[in-house]
C-alpha cells in the first residue's frame, strides 16, 4: 500500500525551553512555577493576559526562573537590592540562553540602579529581621 | 267512593236524563260514553273518525232531540273525568314529550265529534293536567329539557320552540332559566365548533360570536320575549364566547404553546386580551405543566424535543403572560427534569447559538435528531435580542390614570395632597403595565440561561466546543455563525459580571486560543512565504494551558516516530518556530493533529481518509512492516494503547486493515474481500464490539470519576454525620474543583451510594440518609 500525506494539520503546543530541563518524563501539572506568582512558566504573570511575546520568561544566572514582568517589578522594590527573591544572590540574567535574548536591555537598567552600600550579607540580613520584628 | 263508582253514577244520571226525554236514544248514548272513553282502548274511538251509528248518534243527541245544558254538562263531566281517570292511571309511564303528545291527541280526539267544550275550558283542563304532570313526573320533565337541548344543538328551532311553549304552558310561566341553560349549551356547542381549530386567526371570539348572532339570536329573542337590541344579555353572550374560548385554549394548551407554535401566535395574542384574572392565569399554566409533564417530561424524548419544546413554551409564555410572572414556572418546573441530562447544556449551546447541524458532534444522531436540533435553533435564533414584540403594545401605554394633572378650579396643594397621600394601592392584575418597562430588555436568553445551575456551566461546556472546533479547523478562519456566537457569548457572559476569577479566566481562555490561532496563521504565512517550507503542512501553534478545556494536553510528552518524509517536514517546522520564537520550543501531539490521507492499494483502490494523526500513524506503521501485532504498534509508535486500538479498529472497519485471529496480527488488506457477507458480518461484529465497549468504557469513566469524588463524600460524613443523597449532591457540586470534576446526576449519586453501601463503605440509616460505616 502506498501511503501518501496530502496534508498535515498538526498541532504543536510551544514552552519556553529551559536549558538542562529535560521535561521528557514529567507530567504537566508538575511543571515548574515562577518564583515570584507561583504561575507555571508557560502561563502569564498576574498582570498579563497572554502568555508568550507579551510575557515572556527570564532565566536568572542562580537559574532561577521568573516572568520578566514579576522579576522587574521585585527589581523596582527597595528591599530587592538587586537579588535574586529565592536564593538571595546578586541577580542577573544567565548569558547564552535564548531566552534571555531580548530581555537583557529591559533588565539591565534595574539592575545598574544605585544601591545601598553593599552590607555584609549577614547584616543585609539582620536588617530584614529586624524589619520585620518592627512591624 | 271508588274512580269506578264515580264513573258509573255518572254514566247512570246521563241514562236517567235521557231516559225522561227519549228512551229509545239510550243505546246511543251508550255508544257515545264508550267511543269518547279513553279508559277503553279496545272499543273507543282509537284516533278513527266515529262509525257512522256513533256519527248520528252525536248529531242526534246533542244537535236535535236533547238540548238541555244540565245533560250536556254531565256529559262533559264525563268525559273530562274519564280523561283525568285515564290520565292518572298513566302519566307515570310518561318519559318523553312524544309519549305526552300522543297523549294529549288522544285525549283531543274525541272532543273534535262531541264539540262540548269551548276551547278555553279544554285549554284549562289540559294546562292543568299539563302541571301536575311537569311536578309529579321529574323523569320526563328532565327528558323534555334534554329534548329541548338537542334540538337548539340541531338547529331545529320549529319543535324546539313548540316544546318551549309547552313547558311555559305546563308551568304556567315563561322559563328563562331553563332557556338560558340551552342557550349557554349552545353557545358551548357553537364556539367548540368555531374555534377549536382556528388557531391562525386572531378575531376568533368576535367571530364566531357575529356568527351565532346572526343565525340564532331572533330566534333565542322570541323565545326569551326580549329585544333584538338588548345589549345587556349580548353583552353576556360576549363574555360567555369569551369563557368559552379560554376554556377551550387551556385544554389545548400544550397543543398551542408547543406543537402548532408559532403559527398559533394569533390565537395567543387573542387568548392574552382575554385573559384577565390571575385565577385564569393559574389554570392555564397549570394545565400547561401537567401536558408538558405528560408529553415531554419522559425518558423516551430526546433533549432536544425537550428543550425545542421548553423554548416555545417560553414565547408562547410570555406572549399571553404579559405580567412576566408565570415562565419562571415552567423553569422551575422542568429544570430538575433537564439537569438530569448530560447532552442538556450542549444541545442548548448548539441550538443556541446557532451552530450548524454539522457541528454536532454526537454519533447517533439520526435525521429527525438533525431536524429538531435545527428547529431548535431556529427558535432561539435571535433570543439574544430585548423581547419587545409582546410587550410593545402595552409598554406604550400612557398611565393617564396615574399621572398627576392639574385642576385649575382647585388650590393646588389640595391636589398634590390628594395625588400623593390618598394612595390606593393597585389591584394585583394591573401591576404588569407598569412593570413592562423594566422588563422588556429582558432577553429570551438570559431566560434560558436560568435554566441552568449557574453560567459557569454554560461557559465550561461552551470552551470544550470551542476547543474541539478550533483543533479541528483546517485553515484559522472561523465560519461567520461561530463568530457570532461568540460575541452573543461574550456579550451575555461577560466577565465584568463575575465575581470568580475562575469563571473569569474561562471567558480569557477564549481570547487566548483566539489570539494563538491569529499568531498560527502568521507565522504558517511567514514559514511558507519566507522560509519556504512545504505548503502541504498548515500548523497551530497552542499555548496548551489555556487549551486545557479537555485536559487532552496533558498526557505525558512523547516522541512518536513519524514517516520519514512527514518527520523531516515537521522538524523543519519545530526548528523554524525556535527561531522566529526565540527561547520557545515545540511538542507535537497527534491525536489533536488532523492529516489528509491518501492510499493506494494493491487492487487499484485509490482512497482519501481525512484521520487524526494518530491513527495515521498505526496505518503507516503497518504499511511500511507489513504487519503487526497490538503491542509491536504500541512500542514502535510510542502511542499509548487506547489510541492504538482505536485506530487499528477504526481502520479494520474501513477495510483497509485485516485482523488475523490466528496470529492476533493486523495486516493491510491489499485486495478487497469479494466475500460481502463476511465482510458484513465483520462489520457488524465489529459495530457490537464498538457498542459493549463503549458502555463498559463509559460505566468505567464514571465509576474512575466517583472514586476521585469519594474522598469528598468520605470527608463531608465524617464532618456531619448523615446525610441525604441529594444534600450530598448539593455540596460535592459546590465543592469539587473543576480539575476533578464532578458531573454525576443526582439518580447516578444515589445509585453510586447505594453501590457505596452494598460494599459496606458506607451505611443506610432508615430516614434515607447515608453516613459512614463504623
Amino acid at each position: 500500500m502506498q501511503l501518501e500525506f496530502k496534508k498535515v494539520y498538526p498541532v504543536f503546543s510551544w514552552s519556553w525551553d529551559i536549558p538542562g530541563d529535560d521535561d521528557a518524563d514529567r507530567e504537566i501539572g508538575d511543571e515548574d512555577l515562577c518564583g515570584i506568582c507561583r504561575v507555571s512558566y508557560n502561563g502569564t504573570c498576574p498582570g498579563c493576559k497572554y502568555p508568550g511575546d507579551n510575557c515572556p520568561l527570564v532565566i536568572g544566572e542562580c537559574n532561577h526562573n521568573f516572568h520578566v514582568h514579576c522579576i522587574q517589578q521585585w527589581l523596582a522594590t527597595p528591599t530587592a537590592k538587586g537579588l535574586c527573591p529565592m536564593c538571595r544572590q546578586q541577580f542577573s540574567l544567565k548569558r547564552g540562553v535564548a531566552i534571555n535574548e531580548g530581555q537583557v536591555e529591559k533588565l539591565a537598567n534595574l539592575l545598574l540602579q544605585p544601591r545601598p552600600a553593599a552590607l555584609a550579607a549577614d547584616d543585609q540580613d539582620m536588617m530584614m529581621d529586624q524589619e520585620f520584628a518592627v512591624r | 267512593m271508588t274512580l269506578s263508582d264515580e264513573g258509573r253514577e255518572l254514566s247512570e244520571q246521563l241514562h236517567s236524563l235521557l231516559h225522561d226525554v227519549d228512551s229509545s236514544l239510550e243505546d246511543d248514548l251508550e255508544g257515545i260514553l264508550t267511543w269518547v272513553n279513553p279508559n277503553e282502548p279496545g272499543s273507543n274511538h282509537q284516533m278513527r273518525p266515529p262509525s257512522l251509528r256513533v256519527k248520528s248518534a252525536i248529531k242526534s243527541l246533542l244537535n236535535g232531540v236533547v238540548t238541555s245544558e244540565s245533560f250536556i254538562d254531565l256529559l262533559g263531566k264525563y268525559m273530562i273525568f274519564q280523561t283525568r281517570k285515564h290520565f292518572f292511571l298513566n302519566y307515570q309511564s310518561l318519559l318523553y314529550f312524544k309519549d305526552v303528545q300522543k297523549l294529549e291527541r288522544y285525549y283531543e280526539f274525541p272532543t273534535r265529534y262531541v264539540n262540548i267544550f269551548s276551547s278555553e275550558e279544554w285549554c284549562d283542563e289540559m294546562s292543568g293536567l299539563r302541571n301536575y304532570l311537569i311536578r309529579q313526573n321529574s323523569g320526563l320533565k328532565n327528558n323534555i329539557q334534554l329534548r329541548l337541548e338537542q334540538l337548539v344543538h340541531e338547529d331545529d328551532f320549529d319543535m324546539a320552540c313548540k316544546i318551549y311553549e309547552w313547558l311555559c304552558q305546563a308551568e304556567g310561566r315563561l322559563l328563562p332559566e331553563i332557556l338560558v341553560d340551552v342557550l349557554l349549551s349552545k353557545v358551548k356547542l357553537f364556539a367548540s365548533k368555531n374555534m377549536n381549530s382556528a388557531w391562525t386567526q386572531r378575531f376568533t371570539i368576535m367571530e364566531a360570536y357575529n356568527l351565532f348572532v346572526t343565525n340564532y339570536w331572533s330566534v333565542f329573542c322570541r323565545m326569551l320575549q326580549c329585544m333584538e337590541d338588548d345589549h345587556e344579555i349580548t353583552n353576556e353572550i360576549y363574555r360567555c364566547f369569551e369563557e368559552e374560548f379560554i376554556r377551550i385554549r387551556t385544554s389545548q394548551v400544550f397543543d398551542i404553546f408547543v406543537t402548532g407554535f408559532p403559527t398559533t401566535k394569533p390565537t395567543l395574542l387573542e387568548l392574552r386580551s382575554v385573559l384577565k384574572t390571575s385565577v385564569k392565569y393559574t389554570e392555564l399554566i397549570t394545565e400547561f405543566l401537567y401536558q408538558f409533564e405528560s408529553k415531554m417530561l419522559n425518558p423516551s424524548i430526546t433533549t432536544a424535543e425537550i428543550l425545542l419544546s421548553y423554548v416555545r413554551a417560553i414565547k408562547s409564555i410570555l406572549i399571553v403572560d404579559v405580567s412576566f410572572r408565570y415562565f419562571q414556572l415552567l423553569t422551575n418546573f422542568v429544570r430538575p427534569y433537564l439537569m438530569e441530562r448530560h447532552d442538556t447544556v450542549a444541545t442548548f449551546l448548539y441550538a443556541m447559538l446557532g451552530l450548524d447541524a454539522s457541528d454536532l458532534s454526537s454519533k447517533n444522531s439520526t435525521s429527525t435528531h438533525m431536524s429538531i436540533a435545527s428547529q431548535l435553533s431556529a427558535e432561539l435564533r435571535g433570543s439574544h435580542q430585548p423581547i419587545s414584540s409582546s410587550t410593545a403594545e402595552r409598554g406604550n401605554l400612557p398611565h393617564g390614570k396615574h399621572a398627576l394633572s392639574m385642576n385649575p378650579y382647585e388650590p393646588a396643594y389640595q391636589q398634590i395632597i390628594d395625588y400623593y397621600l390618598h394612595w390606593n394601592p393597585e389591584p394585583a392584575d394591573s401591576i404588569q403595565a407598569n412593570n413592562d418597562q423594566a422588563l422588556i430588555s429582558k432577553e429570551l436568553f438570559d431566560i434560558i440561561v436560568e435554566l441552568f445551575d449557574s453560567k459557569d456551566v454554560i461557559v465550561r461546556e461552551f470552551l470544550g466546543l470551542f476547543t474541539r472546533k478550533l483543533l479541528g479547523l483546517r485553515g484559522y478562519k472561523l465560519e461567520s455563525n461561530w463568530v457570532q456566537s461568540l460575541k452573543v457569548v461574550k456579550k451575555k457572559l461577560d466577565f465584568k459580571t463575575y465575581s470568580s476569577a475562575q469563571e473569569f479566566s474561562n471567558i480569557n481562555n477564549i481570547d487566548v486560543m483566539l489570539r494563538d490561532v491569529k499568531h498560527s496563521e502568521e507565522l504558517c504565512s511567514l514559514m511558507h512565504e519566507k522560509l519556504g517550507l512545504s505548503d502541504r503542512i498548515i500548523p497551530k501553534f497552542v499555548s496548551y494551558l489555556f487549551w486545557n478545556a479537555h485536559s487532552d494536553f496533558s498526557a505525558l510528552p512523547k516522541d512518536h516516530p513519524l514517516p520519514k518524509e512527514l518527520e523531516a517536514d515537521i522538524n523543519n517546522y519545530k526548528k523554524a518556530y525556535t527561531n522566529v520564537k526565540k527561547g520557545r520550543k515545540l511538542r507535537l501531539h497527534p491525536e489533536q493533529s488532523i492529516v489528509e490521507l491518501q492510499l493506494r492499494l494493491a487492487d487499484g483502490r485509490d482512497l482519501n481518509y481525512e484521520v487524526t494523526l494518530d491513527e495515521a500513524l498505526v496505518l503507516s506503521y503497518l504499511s511500511s512492516n507489513g504487519d503487526g501485532t497490538v503491542e509491536e504498534i504500541v512500542k514502535q509508535t510510542n502511542l499509548d494503547i487506547s489510541q492504538v486500538e482505536k485506530s487499528l479498529k477504526f481502520w479494520v472497519k474501513s477495510s483497509i486493515l485485516r485482523y488475523s485471529t490466528e496470529t492476533s496480527r493486523y495486516s493491510v488488506e491489499e485486495r478487497q474481500n469479494v466475500d460481502v457477507k463476511h465482510a458484513v458480518e465483520r462489520q457488524s461484529s465489529s459495530e457490537i464490539v464498538n457498542a459493549t465497549d463503549s458502555v463498559d468504557l463509559q460505566q468505567q469513566q464514571f465509576i474512575d470519576s466517583m472514586q476521585k469524588v469519594l474522598p469528598f463524600i468520605k470527608g463531608m460524613l465524617t464532618n456531619l454525620g448523615s446525610l441525604k443523597a441529594d444534600k450530598i449532591h448539593s455540596f460535592l457540586k459546590m465543592a469539587v474543583p473543576k480539575e476533578i470534576g464532578y458531573s454525576a446526576t443526582p439518580s447516578q449519586l444515589q445509585l453510586y451510594l447505594n453501590a457505596l453501601v452494598e460494599e459496606s463503605k458506607l451505611v443506610k440509616t432508615p430516614n434515607g440518609a447515608f453516613r459512614l460505616a463504623k
